[in-house]
């Protein structure tokens, strides 16, 4: 459906984009994850054929994109990072005026119109202006103008920054609930839990460049990390760090001077039990015991060195 | 289309900032001046203040000197002195009292106008005089006289036929400013239609509507309500400050309906330049104001000293041409220079909508 091949673009000096790649299938939940200033919202860009770029192609529905493609621009459905609402028009003014550039009859848009304000759980805000509306309701609107003609595509990018818990579920629930009527999504964020939760398939980016791509089973798999233990208020010597550091299947074992041991095994059965058992048997006593499974910031650490939020 | 136009009619009414600009801020500068001056000047036009280069012409000077200190206000010069006082603006014209009498201004504003006027009125009456003073000295007098009554057809009216008030000028540069004022919906415009302007242009940029489409609804939007708002103007200095525009005010539309395009596009125009929206609105605020003033919004003179200098300014000045086309039409009904005044401000909005058009058709950026 969407198809990105060596895609540079430079800001001057900077390289925005490094030959990236990408292919989305139809009804994906594709997520593109990197820390802010990888590139997401570039390649966004280019994709929308907003940006020039230096080189490379990019096909949507199989055609190459060009601005005055209508006919590709009619079937995508665009949520910006900031939101982008008339201030002057209300909720429903909004949602019935996006929906117009795309759907022409009177009585179809009137029903793609309810759609969309039920779905944005906006139905009590409909004749209110945007800067009456709390930050998650803002983004709910932004959501709903972007996706009320109902497209086969749609590009979702960062939607759920600043934007409290609770609207943030809201929105990932209907992101899903989207791809379930039969939208393909592309979903950029730089929050790895909503991009683990509702992606089938992910791309990390970072320096303009794509790093991984795959499932989250996958791409967890791709590291060495498959368990992560911390143990705390532990008192250790350092034979006693180095013992542990030799057990099976331990490949990295730290001692912070709060007290707190963190271990990183690779995949195997009985880690933690392994670990606890030579700290009995040493007579060592310990406080509180964590067994974490790796996240995709550990995946991100592992690969790049640095953090996913740095 | 008609869509479109409707969203962005609706949306810019709301946009009560540009509202102000447009209609509030006139209204209450019209008030201003109205309360100022308005009165004060309905007095008698001043005397105008001619030189007189004396070259033996006895008859013109004797016809030059019944209206001194009516109509005129005479000065006896030689030819140099009399051309710096002009240069200086000391005078408005030079007489020269010769065998076929002559006249230099430096402008064509209605000072100049009067003096012309009286001049053509000499010229035609002179064969008349000369027999009188050869043949019937004695009613020489007489004849003079009748001929000096001439200055009651000269006393400067309006075409609708009040007496001319000068601060008539500062109401037609205001009417300019107001015009120009459209600027700020021109501008508002631009910004939601650059994707590298504003997040709502972003989202604008990737629907599937043709530009030009958008353009000109946004434009057309924009004009309308500008021009609505330049009539309410009108209105209020007609009906309820009870300033006159003569029997031709019809002819005034065009010119309210070309400024207000003109206003409109110059807005458009800023509004692609790649700044944000804050160095925008100083742009138009001073551009508009300083044209506005150049035309007699603060200094009624202004325009015919920059006529004096450097006429080009006024030519290229959308308020001197707005203003100037009233003027054309409520005070000396011509209408070779009300065209003139039409056709340049076509010329000047044509390029700026022109030049916004490239800047705004469907492009990609270079960055976002």
């Amino acid at each position: 459906m969407v198809h990105i091949e060596n895609l540079v673009k430079r800001y001057g000096e900077v390289l925005a984009l490094d030959h990236f790649n990408l292919d989305i299938q139809e009804g994906e939940i594709f997520g593109l994850l990197g820390p802010n200033g990888s590139g997401k919202t570039t390649a966004i860009n280019c994709l929308l054929a907003l940006l020039k770029y230096d080189k490379g192609v990019i096909t949507v529905f199989g055609k190459e994109m060009h601005p005055d493609s209508y006919e590709l621009k009619r079937q995508i459905g665009v949520v910006p990072q900031n939101v982008a609402v008339f201030e002057q028009m209300s909720v429903f003014e909004n949602i019935d005026y996006f929906c117009g550039l795309y759907v022409e009859d009177k009585q179809k848009r009137r029903e793609l119109v309810e759609e969309a304000i039920q779905f944005a759980g906006l139905e009590d805000y409909r004749k209110k202006l945007p800067r009456k509306l709390s930050g998650g309701l803002l983004r709910r609107l932004n959501i709903a103008c972007g996706i009320v003609h109902q497209p086969r595509l749609i590009i979702l990018d960062e939607p759920t920054v600043a934007v409290d818990p609770q609207s943030r579920n809201k929105i990932l629930e209907g992101i899903v609930e989207l791809n379930r009527r039969g939208s393909t999504i592309i979903y950029t964020s730089h929050y790895m839990e909503e991009v683990e939760q509702i992606c089938t398939r992910i791309v990390i980016m970072d320096h303009g460049r794509s790093i991984a791509s795959g499932t989250t089973e996958e791409l967890k798999q791709m590291i060495k990390t498959a368990e992560t233990i911390c143990i705390e208020a532990v008192l250790l010597e350092e034979a006693q760090l180095e013992a542990i550091r030799s057990l099976p299947h331990v490949f990295q074992a730290d001692y912070s001077k709060a007290c707190t041991l963190t271990v990183k095994c690779t995949s195997a059965k009985h880690n933690l039990i392994r670990i606890l058992n030579y700290l009995q048997e040493n007579g060592i006593s310990f406080g509180r015991v964590l067994s974490e499974l790796p996240t995709l910031n550990d995946v991100f650490l592992e690969i790049t060195g640095k953090e996913l939020r740095d | 289309m008609l869509r479109l136009y409707k969203f962005n009619l609706i949306q810019k009414l709301r946009r009560y900032e540009d509202i102000f600009w447009a209609l509030l801020f006139p209204v209450v500068l019209a008030t201003l001046f109205y309360v100022s001056f308005w009165d004060s000047t309905q007095e008698q036009m001043k005397a105008v203040p001619v030189a007189v280069v004396e070259e033996g012409n006895v008859y013109f000077e004797h016809f030059l000197d019944e209206m001194d200190g009516t109509t005129l206000e005479l000065c006896r010069m030689e030819e140099e002195e009399a051309l710096r006082a002009l240069e200086e603006g000391e005078i408005e014209g030079i007489y020269y009292s010769k065998e076929e009498p002559a006249l230099t201004v430096s402008g064509i504003q209605l000072n100049e106008s009067i003096l012309e006027t009286l001049l053509k009125a000499y010229l035609q009456n002179q064969t008349l005089i000369k027999e009188i003073g050869k043949e019937h000295p004695l009613g020489l007098l007489d004849a003079m006289a009748a001929v000096s009554d001439y200055q009651e057809l000269v006393e400067p009216v309006s075409v609708g036929g009040r007496t001319m008030n000068n601060s008539i000028t500062y109401f037609f540069a205001l009417i300019a400013m107001a015009c120009l004022f459209g600027a700020f919906m021109g501008m508002s415009s631009a910004v939601n239609l650059r994707a590298d302007q504003s997040p709502l242009a972003l989202r604008r940029s990737v629907i599937p509507v043709n530009r030009l489409k958008m353009v000109l609804s946004e434009m057309l939007a924009a004009f309308t309500i500008q021009f609505f708002c330049v009539c309410l103007l009108l209105l209020y200095l007609r009906f309820v400050l009870g300033i006159s525009f003569g029997p031709q005010w019809l002819l005034l539309l065009p010119v309210c309906i070309l400024g207000s395009m003109t206003g409109v596009s110059m807005g458009l125009f800023v509004g692609t330049l790649h700044l944000q929206e804050g160095p925008k609105n100083g742009i138009l605020v001073s551009v508009s104001l300083v044209m506005s003033f150049m035309a007699g919004l603060m200094f009624g003179n202004m325009k015919d000293i920059i006529e004096h200098h450097v006429p080009f300014l006024n030519r290229i000045n959308p308020a001197a041409l707005i203003s100037d086309a009233f003027y054309s039409i409520s005070v000396y009904e011509n209408r070779g220079r009300y065209s003139m005044n039409l056709i340049l401000l076509g010329i000047i909005t044509l390029i700026l909508t022109l030049s916004s058009f490239l800047k705004l058709r469907r492009e990609r950026y270079d960055s976002l």
